[in-house]
C-alpha cells in the first residue's frame, strides 16, 4: 500500500486517535488523524481550483502541526513540498524560493519580506480556506509514484543550496524497509515517534513517516523546548514516546542530564540514530540508562531518502567494534565501493560509496548539470537503477558498511550537513575579503565547530569587531550552524604547489 | 582542580582565553554551545566524581569560567 494510501486508512480507522503533539509555552498544540484527513483534502482541493500549475509549494514554519496538513495536501494535490524552517535566515528562504518559483508559498508562522512577489498564504489565510472550503479530493489527483512528493534544500559547494527532490516511490521504498526498524505497532496502543529534527532536515522523515505509515503519533520538540533542558525533561517526559529518533548529538545533550533515563521514559524501545557518526561513547551510555532498549544505527544522505542501512548496536558490538559500522543495506538497495575512475574496489578497501536502488532521488531541482554529475544508472538483474555518488568514504565487510568520513569538503555538523565552500563562497561576498577558507575542528573523531581564515583587502585595526561583524554578515545568508565558531585574519592563505589552498596548512594555523 | 578544569574548558571551548578571562560569559562569546556543555558536564563527572544536572541549574549560573569553579569547588566539599 503506498504512503497516501496508507495515511487514508489509518485516518479512516482511528479518526480521534492524535497524529501530532506539539508542547510550546501557550499548551499544547494537537492534530488527530480524522482533522488531517478532512483539512489537507480542504486544502488540496482549493489548490485544485485555484492554483494554476503544479509547481512545487513552499511550506514556511516550526513544526506547527498545520505544516503537516499542508505538506499532505500538497502531495494530495499533485504537487511536491518544499519545507523551510524558520531557523534559516530570509536571505537564504528568498534565495530557495527564486530557485522554485512557487505559486503559492504557505507559511504557519510570521514570514517577514518586503518582496510583494512571494505569493505568501500565511497561518491566518490557511485556517480561513480551511473553513470556508469543503471539498474532498479524489485519490486519482495524487502525487503518482514518479512524481516529486518533497524537496529538501541542503548545503551546496557553489554557496547556493540545492534541492534534492524525493518521489512517492522512493517514500514507499524507503518505508517498506524503515517500518522494520520501528516495529510492534498495535491498533490498541499507537506507536509514538519522538521528533527531533525539523521538517526542512531529512532526518524528520524518520519520525515523521513511520508516524504516518503507521497510524502513530508524532512528538515534536521545538528549538524552544530543546535548548531549556528543564522544558526538555519535562516534554520528554510527557511524550510516552516508544521510538526516539534523533542525531547522536541530540542524545549526548539529553545524556548531561542525570534523568535522562528509563524512569523517565519508560515505553521507549527504539533509539534509531541517523544523520553523523554515532560513537562508542554514547551507545555505552546509553545502555546504562536504558538497559531494555534497542539502539539502531543508520546511514544515508538525503539523495537516498533519509537512509538505506541499519545495524542493531548489541552490547557485544559497541565493545568489538570501533568506529561502529553504519549497518547493512536495506532491501531494493545495494552499495558499491569505487575507486577515482569509478571502479568497484573489493570487499575491505576504502573508497567512494555509490548508493544504487529504489530510493535514490532523481536528480537535484532545476540543476541538470549537478544531477548528471551525482547521479546515474546500473543496470543489476535486468532492472535499471539510480545511482548516486556520496563523496562519503567507506568500505564493506561481509556486507556491513562502515564509514571513513568524506572525500570532499562537506562536513557534518551535529547531523547538519554543511559543504565548507558554500561558507567561503558567502565570506567572499563581503566587501573587502579577498580570500576564505573554512576549516573543520575534530573532537574524538567528530567536527565539534568550524573555524575560517580569511584575508583582507585592507588591514584589520579590531580583529575582534571585525570578527564579530563578518559573523553577523553571515548570518544573514547561513543559518546558524553554518556560521564558523572563530575567524582568523591572516595576510595570505597557505597555498600547496600548485596554487590550490593548503587546507592541512590552514587547519595547523587555528 | 580549578586549573584541570579550566584545561577542559579551554579544550572545549577551543579558546585559552577561558584560562585568562574568568568572567567571560561563554554562551553569550560563542565559545560553548548546548552540545560542548554537556560535554563538559559529562568531563567534570569523569574527572572530580562531581554530577550537575543542566535541569537543575540555570544557565546565568554557569555562563562563566568562575561560576563553573565555584559551582565544582561547592559540589566537592559539600
Amino acid at each position: 500500500m503506498t504512503i497516501l494510501e496508507k495515511i487514508r486508512e489509518n485516518a479512516a480507522r482511528h479518526p480521534e486517535r492524535l497524529m501530532m503533539r506539539l508542547p510550546s509555552p501557550d499548551g499544547e498544540k494537537t492534530l488527530t488523524w480524522g482533522a488531517l484527513d478532512k483539512d489537507s483534502d480542504r486544502l488540496a482541493s482549493y489548490m485544485e481550483k485555484n492554483v494554476a500549475g503544479k509547481a512545487p509549494v513552499v511550506v514556511y514554519g516550526h513544526k506547527d502541526p498545520l505544516m503537516i496538513v499542508v505538506f499532505l495536501a500538497c502531495v494530495k494535490s499533485g504537487r511536491a513540498y518544499c519545507p523551510l524552517d524558520v531557523n534559516l535566515p530570509p536571505a537564504r528562504i528568498l534565495q530557495v524560493i527564486d530557485e522554485v518559483r512557487p505559486e503559492i508559498v504557505f507559511a504557519t508562522e510570521d514570514f517577514v519580506t518586503d518582496r510583494t512577489d512571494v505569493p505568501l498564504t500565511d497561518a491566518a489565510g490557511i485556517r480561513h480556506i480551511l473553513e470556508t472550503h469543503t471539498g474532498r479530493i479524489a485519490p486519482s489527483s495524487y502525487a503518482g509514484p514518479e512524481d516529486i512528493f518533497y524537496i529538501i534544500f541542503t548545503s551546496g559547494s557553489s554557496g547556493t543550496p540545492k534541492g534534492v527532490q524525493i518521489t512517492t516511490a522512493c517514500i514507499d521504498a524507503f518505508l517498506s524497509w524503515a517500518i522494520t526498524l520501528g516495529r510492534g505497532v498495535s491498533d490498541e496502543a499507537p506507536e509514538v515517534f519522538l521528533n527531533q529534527a525539523p521538517f526542512s532536515f531529512d532526518l524528520s522523515v524518520m519520525d515523521l513517516f513511520l508516524t504516518l505509515y503507521t497510524g502513530g503519533t508524532l512528538f515534536a520538540l521545538t528549538r524552544g523546548v530543546q535548548s531549556d533542558m528543564r522544558l526538555l525533561l519535562e516534554a520528554l517526559g510527557a511524550s510516552g514516546a516508544h521510538t526516539f529518533v534523533s542525531t547522536p548529538s541530540f542524545a549526548d545533550v539529553c545524556l548531561s542530564d542525570p534523568s535522562f533515563d528509563a524512569s523517565l521514559l519508560p515505553c521507549v524501545k527504539h533509539f534509531l540514530f541517523c544523520g553523523e557518526v554515532l560513537t562508542n561513547k554514547t551507545v555505552e551510555r546509553l545502555m546504562s540508562r536504558f538497559p531494555d532498549a534497542w539502539i539502531v544505527n543508520t546511514y544515508g544522505p538525503t539523495e537516498s531518502t533519509c537512509a538505506v542501512t541499519d545495524v542493531i548496536v548489541s552490547r557485544a558490538l559497541n565493545e568489538t567494534e570501533s568506529p561502529l559500522p553504519v549497518g547493512r543495506p536495506k532491501k531494493g538497495t545495494t552499495l558499491l565501493i569505487v575507486d577515482g575512475k569509478q571502479q568497484p574496489l573489493p570487499d575491505g578497501e576504502t573508497g567512494e560509496i555509490v548508493i544504487a536502488g529504489d530510493s535514490v532521488s532523481p536528480g537535484y531541482f532545476g540543476n541538470e548539470v549537478l544531477t548528471r554529475e551525482k547521479f546515474g544508472t546500473i543496470t543489476k538483474d535486468s532492472l535499471t537503477l539510480r545511482t548516486y555518488r556520496t563523496g562519503d568514504a567507506g568500505y564493506l565487510k561481509d556486507g556491513m558498511l562502515y564509514y571513513a568520513g568524506r572525500i570532499d569538503l562537506q562536513v557534518k555538523l551535529h547531523g547538519y550537513r554543511i559543504e565548507l565552500e558554500d561558507i567561503e563562497a558567502n565570506l567572499l561576498r563581503i566587501d573587502g575579503i579577498l580570500q576564505a577558507a573554512v576549516i573543520p575542528k575534530l573532537r574524538q573523531g567528530k567536527v565539534s565547530s568550524l573555524a575560517a581564515c580569511v584575508v583582507t583587502a585592507s588591514p584589520v585595526a579590531d580583529e575582534k569587531e571585525f570578527e564579530a561583524r563578518l559573523k553577523s554578515q553571515l548570518k544573514e545568508n547561513l543559518p546558524e550552524y553554518m556560521v564558523p565558531k572563530k575567524i582568523r585574519f591572516l595576510k595570505d592563505l597557505p597555498r600547496t604547489a600548485n596554487g590550490k589552498i593548503d587546507r592541512r596548512a590552514v587547519g595547523e594555523l587555528l | 582542580m580549578e586549573e584541570k578544569l579550566l584545561e577542559i574548558l579551554a579544550e572545549l571551548c577551543e579558546d585559552d582565553v577561558v584560562k585568562d578571562s574568568l568572567t567571560i560569559d561563554l554562551f553569550e562569546e560563542d565559545l560553548l554551545d548546548s552540545l560542548a556543555f554537556a560535554e563538559l558536564l559529562y568531563a567534570i563527572e569523569e574527572q572530580f566524581g562531581v554530577i550537575i544536572a543542566p535541569s537543575a541549574v540555570a544557565r546565568e549560573d554557569v555562563n562563566t569560567p568562575e561560576k563553573i569553579i565555584a559551582l565544582v569547588r561547592e559540589k566537592l566539599d559539600a
